[in-house]
């Protein structure tokens, strides 16, 4: 379900509190980021390593980002989501796709993710037959 | 035979996962990423140093205190934006750091 506006997540870990803004994605919303910009101290960028066509999208939402003067020095941890998928982006793809390398001012990091398709894997396993071949 | 095996598991350094049942795997953000030649070069002068990081973080730290540690030295708060276009799993990523009994 997709996130109107924006959610706001607040949990602590740690001996640290999060405060997290949860922006939407959407186009039309996605003008509110930039109002949240201020006391930030990270960001997080996910990215459908999947979705090819709109990797510069991705990118033209992420040089405006870059470029906002709020956002000096704020680290940014990126989250290419999606990695079990056979049509996803290799992280490194994703750096290059997003330019990522040419980021020299700012603390960046990439991480693979794969939210949402890992559970249900081991569950099908039990629940269907699988041959041998197939069991990875 | 075992130490052997450890060995093979580090090649594909790429994607080693942080503890067994962690759902995420690390990429390594490669500075080299625009320059294929010296990549080679710079797995073969780094890989030993990388590895040996890789193991002593994936023994003692999980991923979300790893973000913790790079978002906010000694901070008590802080405030974090999740931005990304849609369907690109911001709010599944929030709602898998969240501690389990928030969910």
């Amino acid at each position: 379900m997709p996130t109107v506006g924006f959610s706001m997540e607040e949990f602590s870990k740690g001996n640290l509190s999060f405060s997290v803004f949860d922006m939407s994605g959407q186009g039309r919303y996605r003008n509110l980021w930039e109002h949240y910009y201020k006391d930030c101290g990270g960001i997080i960028f996910t990215i459908d390593a999947t979705d090819q066509l709109r990797m510069c999208v991705a990118r033209d939402e992420l040089l405006g980002l870059l470029d906002h003067a709020d956002l000096k020095d704020v680290p940014i941890v990126f989250f290419a989501n999606k990695m079990d998928l056979p049509t996803a982006l290799s992280p490194v793809e994703c750096v290059q796709r997003l330019e990522l390398d040419k980021i020299t001012d700012k603390p960046w990091h990439i991480a693979c993710a794969r939210l949402i398709t890992q559970p249900p894997v081991p569950r099908l396993r039990q629940g269907w037959p699988v041959s041998g071949a197939d069991a990875i | 035979m075992l130490e052997d095996d450890d060995d093979d598991d580090d090649d594909d350094d790429e994607n080693v996962n942080i503890g067994t049942s962690s759902r995420f795997s690390i990429g390594t953000a490669l500075a080299t990423a625009s320059r294929p030649d010296l990549r080679e070069r710079w797995h073969f002068e780094q890989g030993l140093n990388f590895r040996r990081r890789w193991l002593l973080i994936r023994s003692s730290m999980g991923l979300f205190k790893k973000l913790s540690q790079m978002l906010a030295p000694g901070k008590k708060e802080v405030r974090v934006i999740c931005v990304g276009l849609d369907n690109s799993g911001k709010s599944t990523l929030i709602n898998y750091l969240k501690p389990k009994k928030a969910r």
